[in-house]
């Protein structure tokens, strides 16, 4: 794929040489070229841009959002989407969820990926009885379906929104530590490195070039999943009542609060929130699938 | 092999003791005392005592260490103190356990055991049939897939499952519920079995039992309830399924040995079915007995969709309601389930694929 020029008459060309492209150019070349990825971007810009503007657009008014004249309306010219149960207009509420299933999906990732990648650098490079320890620990974790552990978390520390991202952050964290730990691990037995070292290569260099992307992109691609791993989980606490509370229009609480007048047939308030959810899960999916493959030109499958 | 079952039986009781140590600090996280917290603010004074008792909250949390204490300081006897040191609620909780003494709901004050004994075959029953659902249909989609790379079949089937992995399923049985329960009226929308009718109990699960009462019409009733929860339980199990056995058999199909069968003359039907599929089975076999942890955590969602009355609703019930003993029994048998399944998953490997021997 390498662009080149056709050979011009009195300059000789080395095919040899490919035009010097980073490791981070490369892989972002095959995941542009990748339909399914272009996709996920596509989905995920649309969310974002959503939730930024959101609060700019249309700020959000509690008082003139609920209109009870207004009351289970189906779609129409001034409610594209209808209205719910309190008159308020789908479309808004669904523009406001995206805020908080956003916010619920970085902040929980980051938050696992820091506990868990410093719990799992510090198991792989300590080793020994620390490594034991904090491994085992996470294997009991582990050994919890992420539903059940998520929902454990919430019940024990109260429903909410800032709960619901502590539950979901913490079952990350087993993921994420072993992840960093099975970096640490492999990176000792590389052999590139040694190779790397013995040409005279500078640690620095080493560091940043040669061991950084290997490690950094299994990490980018767990985040990515984990994000519409997230988005999810906190949909389903939400719509179990113990995530983010009504009235504020999280998507799985819009779904609770409107889910008993479906046999009114009002399929507007059921089907908006639920096609959000899953297009942004499967925006962050497709991505991940796409930069797995990018990032690692040998699983292409 | 017995050896390789043994060791790996010995190395799931660590983690099992560790299950059991969060899920008896699970009560003691929440702050203030456990029995006002679960029986509300204006409890009277004797059942919060009652509970205290039945709970052992009065005892020390991990180990007696003044039992010990008392024997150290020579007031009381060595033996007694030794006896005493352990006398804590963790080792009381643990050693009523292994009794079989699950305790009692602290709502319902029915011994849990009886009520798991209820709540069981509805899970099991649920599960086992989202499952066959999921391999009936994610098994030959992904063969279907491989085969045909590209086609339109191909590309419709994954994109279903990977709209199958990205949607709650919560939604996906409203979904259900909407259009084959309120609109066209073909499935109940809630429930195992209607309620104004009986059925004799033998195992516990309906479309059995009725099959053993020679009840055709039971078991056609038994079966309406469970087709739209399974389809809601199985979607995801359906979706992964699928794309496993189709990348499985990409792999596969690449390999010499189909170009030979191919090359022989022989049908191609044989060598998909015969040659192809049995070695892409593994990975799809290790999928399938990963997703029992998928489908007990789905259970949660979809029981509470459909009102199944399954373990899944009962844990979830039990969280709302602050009825400690049943969710710590609900989810130790979640999790000891999800733990067996996955080493049953394991041993199948020795048995499927001759090359691994296991040391």
């Amino acid at each position: 794929m390498a662009e080149t020029t056709p050979p011009q008459a009195g300059m000789s060309v080395d095919w040899a040489v490919r035009e010097h492209r980073s490791l981070w150019a490369d892989a972002w070349r095959r995941l542009i070229s990748l339909n399914t990825a272009r996709l996920g971007m596509v989905i995920i810009g649309v969310l974002l841009l959503v939730a930024v503007l959101a609060p700019i657009v249309s700020p959000y008014n509690p008082k003139t959002d609920s209109n009870l004249r207004e009351r289970l309306k189906p779609p129409s010219g001034e409610h594209i989407l209808g209205t719910d149960n309190l008159g308020r207009d789908v479309v808004v509420r669904l523009v406001h969820g995206a805020r908080y299933s956003l916010m619920v999906g970085i902040i929980s990732v980051s938050m696992g990926l820091l506990i868990g990648g410093i719990l799992g650098l510090l198991a792989g490079f300590v080793g020994g009885a620390t490594d034991n320890i904090i491994m085992r620990v996470m294997d009991i974790i582990l050994a919890f379906p992420a539903m059940l552990l998520a929902i454990a978390i919430v019940a024990m520390r109260g429903p909410g929104l800032n709960n619901t991202m502590v539950a979901v952050g913490v079952v990350f964290i087993p993921i994420f530590a072993r992840l960093a730990r099975s970096m640490v691990l492999s990176i000792r037995e590389q052999e590139y490195v040694t190779a790397a070292t013995c040409a005279g290569v500078t640690r620095s260099r080493i560091l940043f070039r040669h061991i950084l992307p290997n490690t950094l992109s299994p990490i980018i691609v767990q985040s990515t999943l984990g994000l519409g791993s997230a988005i999810l989980w906190a949909a389903g606490l939400g719509f179990l009542g113990l995530g983010q509370q009504p009235p504020k229009p999280e998507w799985g609480a819009m779904l609770s609060d409107c889910y008993k007048f479906l046999a009114k047939g009002a399929w507007w308030v059921i089907v908006p929130p639920g096609v959000a959810i899953m297009l942004s899960v499967l925006g962050f999916n497709l991505l991940g699938d796409g930069l797995r493959d990018a990032l690692d030109p040998r699983l292409q499958t | 092999m017995t050896r390789y079952i043994i060791r790996r039986l010995v190395s799931l009781i660590p983690t099992l003791l560790g299950v059991t140590v969060l899920v008896f600090l699970f009560i003691h996280l929440i702050p203030g005392d456990p029995a006002i917290f679960m029986l509300g603010e204006h409890a009277a004074v004797e059942n919060v005592e009652r509970i205290r008792e039945q709970l052992g909250l009065n005892k020390p949390l991990l180990l007696n260490l003044e039992a010990a204490g008392q024997a150290f300081r020579g007031e009381v006897s060595i033996a007694e103190g030794f006896k005493g040191f352990f006398d804590s609620q963790y080792l009381g909780f643990l050693g009523r356990l292994l009794r079989g003494d699950l305790g009692k709901s602290v709502h319902e004050k029915t011994p849990i055991a009886d009520l798991l004994k209820l709540k069981i075959p509805a899970t099991v029953e649920l599960s086992l049939l989202a499952m066959t659902f999921a391999i009936i249909v994610g098994l030959p989609a992904g063969i279907i897939s491989a085969t045909r790379r590209n086609s339109v079949f191909d590309g419709v089937s994954m994109v279903g499952s990977l709209m199958g992995v990205s949607m709650p399923i919560f939604w996906l049985g409203l979904m259900l519920i909407y259009f084959f329960g309120v609109k066209l009226g073909w499935f109940p929308t809630y429930g195992r079995f209607p309620v104004d009718l009986s059925l004799e109990r033998v195992t516990g699960l309906y479309t059995l039992d009725s099959i053993i009462a020679g009840d055709s019409q039971a078991l056609g009733l038994a079966l309406k309830h469970l087709v739209m929860p399974s389809i809601a339980l199985g979607s995801i199990p359906m979706a992964v399924i699928s794309r496993m056995t189709r990348s499985s058999m990409l792999e596969v199909l690449q390999e010499d040995y189909i170009r030979t069968a191919y090359a022989k003359g022989l049908r191609e039907r044989t060598v998909i079915l015969r040659h192809a599929l049995k070695n892409a089975f593994l990975p799809v076999i290790t999928v399938i007995g990963l997703q029992a942890g998928s489908l007990l955590a789905g259970a949660i969602m979809t029981e509470t969709v459909f009102s199944w009355p399954g373990v899944g609703k009962w844990v979830y019930d039990a969280i709302l309601a602050r009825d400690y003993p049943v969710v710590q029994v609900a989810v130790l048998v979640i999790t000891l389930v999800i733990a067996v399944v996955n080493l049953a998953v394991d041993m199948s490997y020795a048995f499927l694929n001759p090359k691994i021997r296991f040391e």
